[in-house]
């Protein structure tokens, strides 16, 4: 039924004869090992929004996977079969756009935990059904996907490609060579090539100014934006690749910037520069223009906009607002000179990159036993009791974890006093409110940490023969913690041992008392 | 750190067990109040005849019967051990009632003053009185089972109770402060229908030396006289070197005659000396080789 739907509402955004889909993949975490990324899944939102606005993909054809898994993508590819294959029946001629920005290697991609081969995906878009596939994959060493085809790195001439429409096969075009780093750039807020890349469909690439982009175009543009912006970078110089195995007899469109429901923004060659257009509404860069002595036409959603030159001394600034099918002219008197501070959209990327710096929380039941150090007083006062609770460990990028625990633990057990021929039994509760913090070793199968621990404690006995008042102790037990467990891909397993020492002097001791939990916990981390 | 040990509360103690254990040490106790020989001793009185030291085996013989005696009269006390008070106040604890032998229903009472603890174990068969059947005082030393004391056993009532033709008194004075120091006073004791007969014990037992002495009246002669014989032995040894035992036997039969037999044995046990007054028993040896070489059998 959805399915059905969906072919009838993409219809009417759709040419009468093509038919578009798509699936959107971005994922910041990877693989064990993998540096997680701050921009994959705003990349993606990104491509989401300039293939539904400007690329004729309904959104009921659309499926978008962020932070997603492996599961969740063949999912999504087996949904559109479906409606692929109704508008293939129908007389249309279908075209499924696969977008990927995430961590890769030479052999799959790497959806968090999980991943995909490069064979297994070119087998699901193969199966799609889809006449025409085109995948844009933004990951390191993702021309390893062209390579294994064959793919060559595409020269830098212009792709002059007039087929026509009826077009069969696949195109891929990745963001690196098969043994380069894709790069993420916090000065733009992505990745150089999905930045691009969506500059260019969004108009930045529209060099004939016909107000339609098409792969060729938007290809040949990613190609010279990216190898050029990231000439000079430490990482190297990244250079998409493409592989062209199709056969058609027409242009590929992939957008046309006059759809009813953008709005258009001229930048007329009489004001020549490189002008970045921010999204203010959606906190990121969509286009990045560079305008000569023609005139650049770049399509966008209505909303506010920022149309940037950022110049040796300060910026210069435009501020648009773009209602549907308007067009407007930002030409030299729009501008105003602004400082660097006051760069709304570097702010922006900063917050942006503030929240991807945010703690990762995971979650663990613990089940263990409390136990104290000095045998006497086990014997005597606490014996050894089992324990169980929750903790949330939040882990930062660099290692750095803090952690809140609750812990209750009961039990029952004899008394060992001297000189007492009788058994004293005695019931103890206890529950613990801890907060840490600490040092982990980098994620990889085995992880390690440990830190300092501060445990509020209460404890309870009770004497189930009578004749003796319940008896409670309330302290502040400061100590240590260390852990070492296994974390296969969201789930977490965990040895814990926590040492404390508990500030209470019983009976007139000379100190306190040391405790120590030993705990199984079993996590799953968000 | 202050202010964790400032944030530290509560009131988890076991100072009420431990003063259980105060009150249970101040009751006179099964391994301090009976007589206990070296294994030496004992091998003494194993020996074969014409090797053996009768006189210890003896002695071994009669403090079998006072340590059953006693550990009879503490039986009482010591199922209390095993249970804990049945109150408790600041001063006091009360045991029981619990099941005694013979269908006894048994309570003991303590009490604590100045260290001093006052202790009574009443009780009453089926439905009866509660009447007082042992009782006791102990003073506390450097610790509280580390004193001294005494208590009584009225086993006249305790027979009673039990439906047994039995009678007498025991007293007994302990002193725990050093080793053991025993006194035991045994007044009109009749057991199964005898004729009661007055005993006395005296024992001591330290580390380094060990002294046993018991003095009865008994009617040795077999004459059916009313002139009876006091017998007193004492026994004295050194626990892993050897032991010196004397007898002396006067009136009944022995007229003004006083009859004095002296034993000694050596770390081994065998017999080393051997001597008396009336030359009724084989001379053996020379006392100049017993470890106590001096005949004393006077210390009760």
């Amino acid at each position: 039924m959805i399915g059905a739907l969906a072919i009838v509402l993409g219809a009417t955004f759709a040419h009468a004869d093509v038919q578009r889909f798509a699936v959107v993949v971005g994922n910041n975490e990877g693989a064990i090992g993998d540096a997680a990324l701050y921009f994959a899944e705003q990349d993606a939102r990104k491509m989401q929004g300039v293939l539904t606005e400007l690329g004729g993909v309904s959104l009921l054809n659309t499926r978008s996977l962020y932070g997603k898994g492996r599961a969740e993508l063949l999912r999504s590819m087996a949904e559109l079969q479906g409606p692929i294959a109704g508008s293939r029946q129908n007389g249309n001629q279908t075209v499924l756009y696969f977008f990927y920005s995430g961590h890769a290697d030479e052999t799959a991609l790497h959806l968090g935990r999980t991943s995909v081969t490069w064979a297994e995906l070119t087998a699901l878009l193969d199966k799609s059904g889809a006449d025409v596939r085109v995948a844009f994959v933004d990951a390191c060493q993702s021309g390893s996907m062209t390579r294994r085809k064959g793919g060559t790195r595409a020269p830098t001439f212009a792709f002059d490609l007039e087929e026509r429409l009826d077009a069969r096969g696949s195109v891929i075009v990745t963001s690196s060579g098969g043994d380069e780093a894709s790069q993420e750039s916090d000065e733009i807020g992505g990745s150089y090539f999905t930045h691009f890349l969506a500059s260019g469909l969004s108009g930045g690439a529209d060099d004939d100014g016909d107000s339609r982009v098409t792969l060729s175009e938007a290809y040949r543009y990613v190609y010279h934006e990216t190898v050029y912006r990231t000439s000079a970078t430490r990482s190297g110089t990244q250079h998409p690749t493409q592989d062209w195995d199709l056969n058609a007899n027409g242009e590929v469109v992939v957008t046309e910037l006059g759809r009813s429901g953008t709005g258009t923004l001229h930048l007329p060659g009489s004001n020549p520069g490189t002008f970045a257009v921010f999204d203010v509404d959606r906190r990121m860069f969509v286009s990045q223009v560079e305008v000569t002595v023609f005139d650049r036409r770049i399509a966008l959603r209505p909303g506010r906009y920022l149309v940037q030159e950022r110049l040796p001394t300060h910026l210069s600034v435009a501020e648009i607002q773009l209602a549907a099918r308007a067009v407007v002219t930002v030409d030299s008197t729009r501008f105003r000179d602004g400082e660097y501070e006051d760069d709304i959209a570097k702010g922006s990327i900063d917050k942006s990159i503030r929240d991807a710096k945010r703690p990762k929380l995971a979650l663990h039941l613990l089940v263990g036993g409390r136990s104290f150090s000095d045998p006497t007083i086990q014997a005597a006062y606490f014996p050894t009791t089992g324990a169980a609770g929750l903790e949330g460990r939040f882990g930062w990028r660099d290692g750095k974890y803090v952690s809140m625990d609750f812990l209750a633990g009961s039990g029952q057990g004899t008394l060992a006093i001297d000189g007492l021929g009788y058994p004293v039994d005695v019931d103890l509760d206890s529950a613990t409110f801890g907060v840490g913090a600490g040092w982990r070793t980098p994620e990889f199968i085995v992880q390690a940490g440990g830190g300092l621990h501060l445990q509020g404690f209460w404890l309870r006995r009770r004497f189930p023969d009578g004749g003796v008042e319940d008896q409670e102790l309330f302290s502040v037990a400061p100590g240590i913690v260390g852990w070492l467990g296994l974390h296969p891909g969201q789930f977490e397993i965990d040895v814990q041992l926590r040492v404390h020492y508990l500030p209470y002097v019983v009976d007139g001791r000379d100190n306190g008392m040391g405790f120590s939990e030993l705990l199984l916990g079993l996590g799953y981390r968000f | 750190m202050i202010f964790l040990l400032l944030a530290a509360c509560g009131d988890v103690s076991n100072a009420t067990f431990d003063d259980d254990a105060n009150f249970l040490a101040a009751l006179p106790d099964e391994g301090r109040q009976t007589v206990g020989f070296g294994d030496d001793t004992t091998d003494a009185a194993a020996r074969g005849l014409g090797e053996r030291a009768d006189l210890v085996e003896l002695s071994v013989a009669i403090a079998s019967q006072v340590n059953g005696f006693v550990l009879g009269t503490l039986g009482l006390v010591e199922r209390v051990r095993e249970l804990p008070p049945t109150e408790r106040g600041d001063d006091t604890r009360r045991w029981g009632p619990y099941d005694g032998d013979c269908g006894v229903s048994a309570s003991l009472l303590m009490s604590r003053e100045f260290g001093v603890y006052q202790w009574s174990v009443s009780g009453h068969p089926g439905e009866g009185e509660d009447a007082t059947v042992l009782y006791g005082t102990h003073f506390s030393g450097e610790t509280v089972a580390g004193g001294d004391g005494s208590f009584v056993w009225d086993h006249r009532r305790w027979a009673g109770w039990c439906g047994l033709d039995e009678s007498g008194l025991v007293t007994v004075d302990y002193d725990n402060r050093d080793g053991v120091d025993l006194l035991v006073l045994v007044e009109d004791l009749s057991l199964d229908g005898g004729e009661p007969t007055d005993w006395t014990y005296a024992y001591t037992r330290t580390d380094t030396l060990g002294d046993f002495q018991y003095r009865t009246v008994s009617d040795l002669a077999d004459d059916g006289s009313d002139e009876l014989a006091t017998i007193t032995v004492r026994d004295r040894w050194i626990p892993g070197t050897g032991g010196r035992s004397d007898a002396q036997v006067a009136g009944g039969g022995f007229g003004e005659t006083v009859w004095s037999w002296s034993q000694c044995w050596g770390r081994t046990g065998r017999l080393t000396f051997q001597s008396d007054s009336l030359a009724l028993t084989e001379a053996v040896g020379d006392d100049a080789d017993c470890v106590f070489e001096v005949a004393e059998v006077d210390r009760i």
